[in-house]
């Protein structure tokens, strides 16, 4: 018993002595190791605390939305005569409520209207002031697009989403699906892009511009279980009176070999003109159908005559 | 009685690794260390900082823009892994044919089973690659071909009596046998095998009870060592395994909800059997650290902070831990303990098990801490269970020391 309590008082001085004889070289990073791991679980504790709030109520949550994002030179009412006219359809007091975000240049979040749960899928616009047609603004708005969609999350708590959008709208939607989504977050279940010119003005589809070639080079990041679909506008099949055809089609090189479905088509007739995309009666049954009602596998959905058509063109 | 054992086991150890085949072999490991190192800090920092839903984004609310060349980065530092066997099966060969030859009385230069050996190795990079994602590498394949391959060598050359040009019809007929060889084994692996899940498998009941667990933390250093890869559902901390998403379902329920599987591969096995990596060896990177031989002081604290963030890598070509019968005991031992304590607190009710899912590259250090509903009761278990690996390896790694001090 003796020897047993001796061990006991005199083992603190052995560690002691054991320490001092280690490595200096090993004391230090041993030290700053352990300081670095203390540091990164108070960090860590904090950030599941607050994120474990988030999935709790996410996964409460049924809300499924369907976020716009216009094109170049748009403002957030871009989508407006679309929302009305899908909302004239709906049965009274089930309309898809509206919620608009505008990222401003400061980098501020202006929100107007609201969103409630009356309707699963409500409408959420994120527009851009800035909005200039080239690769860098692009880039910052995806980056942007990031950080609005972390705050409409932990607002509105939704994981599952469907994204539209509009020319450039699409555009972002593509760099910020490469860059800044993860699925650990979010599941996007559809994305369509109404003339988006992937290769900008370009015509021909061997000159890629940098942003296709870096859109094809990231494709890797787009999660594989989504549906695209790219729709073009045109009279003659050649451009939409701004976008080029041949520019939206090359899609096909980001999209095509990653997501679970990819599907391109061209609409024509009334408001085909490209900035009159959003408001084309096809466009907006396409929108109803494939987004709102999700009738993809129906047989006589417009997205099964999509289908056929697309499978047309590969013959 | 256990000093008796581990001087056998040491004994062991040291005849196994005197042996021509294995010595040549580790010397290889010992060689590529640097680029070892190189290698898995790159993961480090692409695991860490880059991928979105990793540990460092996810706290500090960032998000890094992925460079226009991220994507080259991710398929160099993957090529960097099969580029480090290639080396391996290359100096392997070179050393292993040299001494063999040379035992036999033949002068042969050994250059092109040399460059057969060094293509097999990369060959099986190229068949298995994926861009999407880090497939699971099987050093186990490589090495035997590459065996095997030298095998042919030295019995055509016995058989030809040494005669033969180097690099003369017969010896080139040889390489282009063992390469068609090589890809159609290549070719057989099943695509589940090269990505190394098997969410279906470790769904099963049996891994929901302490024994069926205990099992798999007793067999998984075994599986590492032969080099074999570790299936990715017992590794990741964003596991899809159906006992976890009831669990969570559960959680998210009721808060203090009776789980319907509160021991599973993910509570018991990825939070306590593989801190640091397969068998524990966080704790074994802190032995090091405190032993007196330069070199393998060195080795713990290069491998310090990938040890914490659950890479053995360095370990296993360095020390190594490969094929080494002394340390396979203690990684067994540790894993073990490891996963019986946690396995018998869930089942006293004092620990709730992990049960939410973490940050990619999150160390298993802290994922019970994190992910557990009791956090600080968690944090004590991890605290016995690394005391106690630390007491597991310390008699071995002193074992080792003094291996090599006599070597």
């Amino acid at each position: 018993m003796h020897k047993f309590s001796k061990t006991i008082f005199l083992f603190p001085k052995k560690v002691v002595t054991f320490w001092k004889q280690t490595a200096r070289s090993s004391r230090i990073a041993f030290t700053l190791t352990l300081t670095a791991i203390v540091i990164l679980a108070i960090l860590g504790r904090i950030w599941m605390l607050s994120e474990h709030q988030n999935d709790k109520a996410i996964q409460k949550s049924h809300i499924q939305p369907v976020i716009f994002v216009p094109g170049s030179s748009a403002t957030i009412q871009r989508f407006n005569s679309l929302f009305t006219t899908l909302n004239a359809e709906t049965k009274k007091g089930a309309a898809h409520s509206i919620l608009k975000v505008q990222v401003n240049n400061d980098g501020t979040l202006s929100y107007s209207g609201h969103l409630s749960t009356a309707n699963r899928q409500p409408f959420i616009v994120v527009g851009f002031e800035r909005n200039q047609d080239n690769y860098p603004t692009v880039q910052a708005d995806a980056q942007s697009l990031g950080t609005v969609m972390a705050d409409l999350q932990a607002k509105y708590h939704f994981r599952n989403f469907s994204a539209v959008g509009h020319s450039n709208g699409g555009l972002i939607w593509t760099d910020y699906l490469e860059n800044y989504y993860s699925s650990n977050s979010f599941h996007i279940k559809t994305l369509m892009t109404l003339g988006t010119p992937f290769n900008f003005s370009e015509t021909s589809t061997t000159k890629k511009t940098t942003m296709l070639s870096d859109f094809i080079a990231n494709s890797s990041a787009i999660p594989t279980d989504l549906s695209v679909y790219s729709i073009a506008g045109s009279d003659d099949y050649t451009d939409d009176g701004l976008v080029n055809v041949q520019s939206v089609l090359t899609g096909k090189y980001i999209f095509q070999k990653q997501v679970a479905k990819y599907t391109q088509t061209t609409v024509s007739g009334e408001n085909a003109q490209h900035s009159k995309l959003p408001e084309n009666p096809e466009v907006i049954n396409l929108i109803r159908e494939l987004i709102l009602d999700n009738k993809a596998n129906e047989p006589n959905s417009s997205a099964n005559k999509l289908k056929k058509e697309s499978a047309d063109d590969k013959r | 009685m256990f000093s008796k054992c581990l001087t056998k086991l040491a004994k062991f150890d040291k005849r196994f690794t005197e042996n021509l085949l294995i010595r040549t072999l580790f010397d290889a490991f010992k060689k590529v260390v640097p680029l070892v190192i190189i290698n898995v800090y790159l993961r480090l920092a692409v695991k860490l900082i880059f991928d979105p839903s990793a540990i460092v984004p996810a706290i500090f609310r960032i998000h890094f823009r992925m460079p226009i060349f991220f994507q080259s980065i991710l398929a160099l530092v993957s090529a960097f892994d099969y580029l480090i066997l290639a080396l391996v099966a290359a100096l392997w060969t070179k050393s292993y044919l040299e001494a063999k030859l040379d035992d036999l009385g033949f002068t042969k230069d050994e250059l092109l089973p040399v460059l057969v050996n060094f293509a097999l190795a990369l060959f099986y990079g190229f068949s298995t690659y994926s861009n999407n994602s880090q497939g699971a590498m099987y050093l186990i394949f490589v090495l035997l071909l590459t065996y095997l391959s030298n095998l042919t060598y030295i019995y055509l050359t016995k058989w030809t009596k040494g005669k033969l040009d180097d690099f003369g019809f017969a010896y080139l007929f040889w390489g282009a046998a063992i390469m068609a060889v090589v890809s159609w084994i290549y070719s057989s692996i099943p695509s589940q095998v090269s990505q190394g899940s098997y969410n279906g498998f470790f769904s099963m009941g049996f891994f929901s009870h302490w024994f069926g667990l205990a099992i798999t933390a007793f067999l998984t250093p075994v599986v590492f060592v032969l080099g074999f890869a570790i299936p990715t559902d017992l590794t990741t901390t964003a596991t899809d395994l159906t006992q976890v998403n009831a669990n969570l379902n559960e959680v998210y329920q009721s808060v203090m909800a009776t789980l319907p599987y509160p021991q599973n591969p993910y509570s018991v096995l990825t939070t306590s059997a593989m801190i640091g990596g397969a068998g524990s060896t966080l704790a074994l990177t802190v032995c090091l650290l405190f032993l007196k031989r330069r070199r393998l002081r060195r080795l713990g604290l290069w491998s310090l902070v990938p040890g914490v963030f659950d890479s053995n890598r360095i370990l296993a070509y360095g020390l190594p831990l490969f094929f080494r019968p002394l340390m396979v005991v203690p990684m067994m031992l540790a894993s073990t303990y490891g996963a019986l304590m946690t396995s018998f607190f869930i089942k006293l009710h004092v620990l709730r098990p992990t049960v939410f899912t973490v940050p990619n590259g999150t160390p298993r250090l802290l994922l019970s801490f994190l992910a557990s509903q009791t956090p600080y009761d968690a944090l004590l278990i991890t605290f016995l269970i690394m005391v106690g690996s630390i007491l597991i390896f310390w008699p071995f790694i002193k074992a080792l020391e003094k291996e090599e001090e006599h070597a």
